[in-house]
């Protein structure tokens, strides 16, 4: 949840989210500002970019030549969207263009790799039986063919609308279309998902 | 009301209304539908099974030295004119461009007398061998940059060419 | 390497909105070389290119060429961070299908074919057009495409005319100037 705060920009004032005042502040040359939004938005972006390319590897990868470009635009940087728009763009755009050319075709993570998908977070009294493990590691790779499955604007739409809880507006804007539109690739994301997945539940 | 399944548009309600998106006094009329549409009743059905699926999908953390490797390439990839400009300017400074710019021509000129710019990087210290020769790793790494760069403009280019067609 | 900022954010909207840019510290490409085309200039696509920050594509090539057991010789002679981060970008180039090495290989030769001086600002206008939003990065390469094959006179009036001003932010003016000087596209 972005906070507003109101900042002086050339004697004007503005309300501007709290990110985007952050990075006005990189502009100027506050490099500690910079390591606020990195550790604020690294996992959202590397959790992104890891479900959009199911490599952890490349995701990483991605994410650090997303921070880099925000980093390399500081300079001309201007709050005209939200930053985190702004951000996801360009993670977005770096992931399409990952699996338009296929970079990951012979590093992506087998699909029935299991070794990449055990849940790290296992509370030390509560271990999941041999049988509960095959279960996840199934229904992981359902999941993961699922997604893997939707066309790429869908998958990215659905990303963004499902683990980073963006409005419609905000995906509207990460993926330069109209709100409508997000609302159909959703739509049709969803549909398909509900065909695969509605049975795992 | 119209069952929302009629058309797509509103067939989004039923989505917002899974996510609890929906206005309230909206949510109250569509929640007294659902009661009494099979249809709509399988699509929350299906929904919420949905995300509580694909809440199970975890993603691993972060590598411990994702923010290393980060600063590491940005200052591998900070210029040589930034690095003779960096002493000038204080963090907190707010840039102004005229004093900038004639700072710069001050600078890059005693910077170019005083302190040539490296005719290459790190491994010059290390002695070839006649069987094994040295390359030097910023240049390699700048090209695979400049490729990089120069790869994705010609997605663009090309893109832009067949979307005419 | 890379230095001066790249706007990206600014473009959204209303492209006269945009800020200028950054106090500039590389000049912009000015004229184009001989040719009809918008090419790079025949007869340097091998050449050194390169001044004070030697050819990269040179050394880049001479690496790739080099057997596996020889280029994991040379790379051992780095500190090991650089040893690190080069195999994998290495392993990433291994890995792309030939066309794509084959393109690349192409490109790179002939961006290192520009004079030395002029490399850093190309590929700073280029990275520049890849980070528009959409719709400003169509409007901006349409342009492009047809400025490459103007001659020169055309192409200089073309960029100074009333239209352009109106139309791109002076940002967007600086990157279609750049760039329309030198096509960077093999083939065109």
């Amino acid at each position: 949840m972005s906070e507003r705060v109101k900042t002086d920009m050339g004697g004007a004032t503005a309300a501007l989210d709290l990110d985007a005042a952050l990075m006005l502040r990189v502009k100027e040359g506050d490099g500690a500002s910079f390591g606020v939004l990195l550790d604020k938005h690294r996992s959202s972006v590397v959790h992104f970019l890891f479900r959009m390319v199911q490599n952890h590897a490349v995701a990483e990868e991605l994410a650090q030549e997303v921070f880099l470009r925000v980093y390399r635009s500081r300079g001309t940087y201007e709050p005209t969207a939200k930053f985190t728009t702004w951000l996801f763009r360009i993670a977005t755009h770096l992931a399409l263009n990952s699996l338009r050319d296929g970079k990951n075709e012979r590093s992506q993570e087998r699909l029935d790799d299991d070794t990449h998908d055990m849940p790290v977070r296992q509370v030390a009294d509560i271990r999941p039986s041999a049988e509960q493990s095959m279960v996840y590691q199934a229904k992981l790779k359902e999941i993961r063919r699922a997604i893997s499955a939707l066309p790429d604007k869908q998958r990215a739409a659905v990303l963004m609308h499902k683990y980073e809880e963006m409005e419609y507006s905000q995906i509207a804007g990460v993926l330069s279309c109209s709100e409508s539109a997000v609302k159909s690739l959703l739509f049709r994301a969803y549909e398909t998902l509900r065909a695969r997945l509605a049975h795992l539940a | 009301m119209n069952c929302p399944l009629e058309s797509r548009e509103n067939a989004g309600q039923l989505l917002d209304y899974c996510t609890r998106k929906l206005d309230p006094d909206v949510a109250a009329v569509l929640e007294r539908h659902i009661a009494i549409c099979p249809a709509c009743r399988e699509f929350a059905d299906h929904q919420r099974a949905v995300w509580q699926a694909l809440d199970a999908w975890e993603a691993e953390p972060v590598s411990a030295d994702f923010n290393r490797r980060l600063y590491q390439r940005i200052d591998q990839q900070v210029s040589w004119w930034e690095r003779l400009m960096q002493p000038l300017r204080p963090l907190t400074l707010r840039w102004n461009a005229a004093a900038a710019a004639a700072g710069v021509v001050v600078v890059m000129a005693a910077g170019l007398l005083l302190n040539p710019p490296p005719a290459g990087p790190t491994v010059a210290n290390i002695p070839d061998t006649p069987q094994v020769e040295s390359v030097q790793p910023e240049q390699v790494e700048h090209a695979l940059d400049a490729m990089d760069t120069l790869a994705e403009f010609s997605h663009h280019v090309k893109d832009s060419a067949d979307a005419k067609m | 390497m890379l230095a001066t900022a790249i706007g990206l954010g600014a473009q959204k909207g209303n492209p006269k909105q945009a800020p200028p840019p950054a106090a500039q510290r590389i000049a912009p490409l000015k004229g184009a070389p001989r040719g009809d085309t918008k090419g790079f200039p025949k007869g340097q696509q091998k050449g050194p290119g390169g001044g004070r920050l030697g050819n990269p594509a040179n050394q880049f090539e001479r690496l790739i060429a080099m057997p596996p057991e020889r280029r994991e010789q040379v790379i051992e002679k780095l500190p090991p961070a650089q040893q690190e981060r080069l195999r994998a970008r290495l392993e990433k180039w291994d890995a792309l299908p030939a066309p794509q090495k084959a393109l690349r290989l192409e490109l790179l030769n002939r961006y290192a074919s520009l004079p030395a001086e002029q490399q850093p600002a190309y590929l700073h206008q280029i990275e520049a057009v890849n980070n528009l939003p959409p719709q400003r990065q169509t409007a901006v390469i349409r342009e492009l495409r047809q400025l490459w094959h103007m001659p020169e006179d055309q192409r200089q009036a073309r960029l100074n005319s009333d239209d352009y001003k109106s139309r791109f932010s002076p940002a967007e003016l600086e990157m279609l100037g750049t760039i329309s000087a030198s096509n960077p596209l093999p083939g065109r």
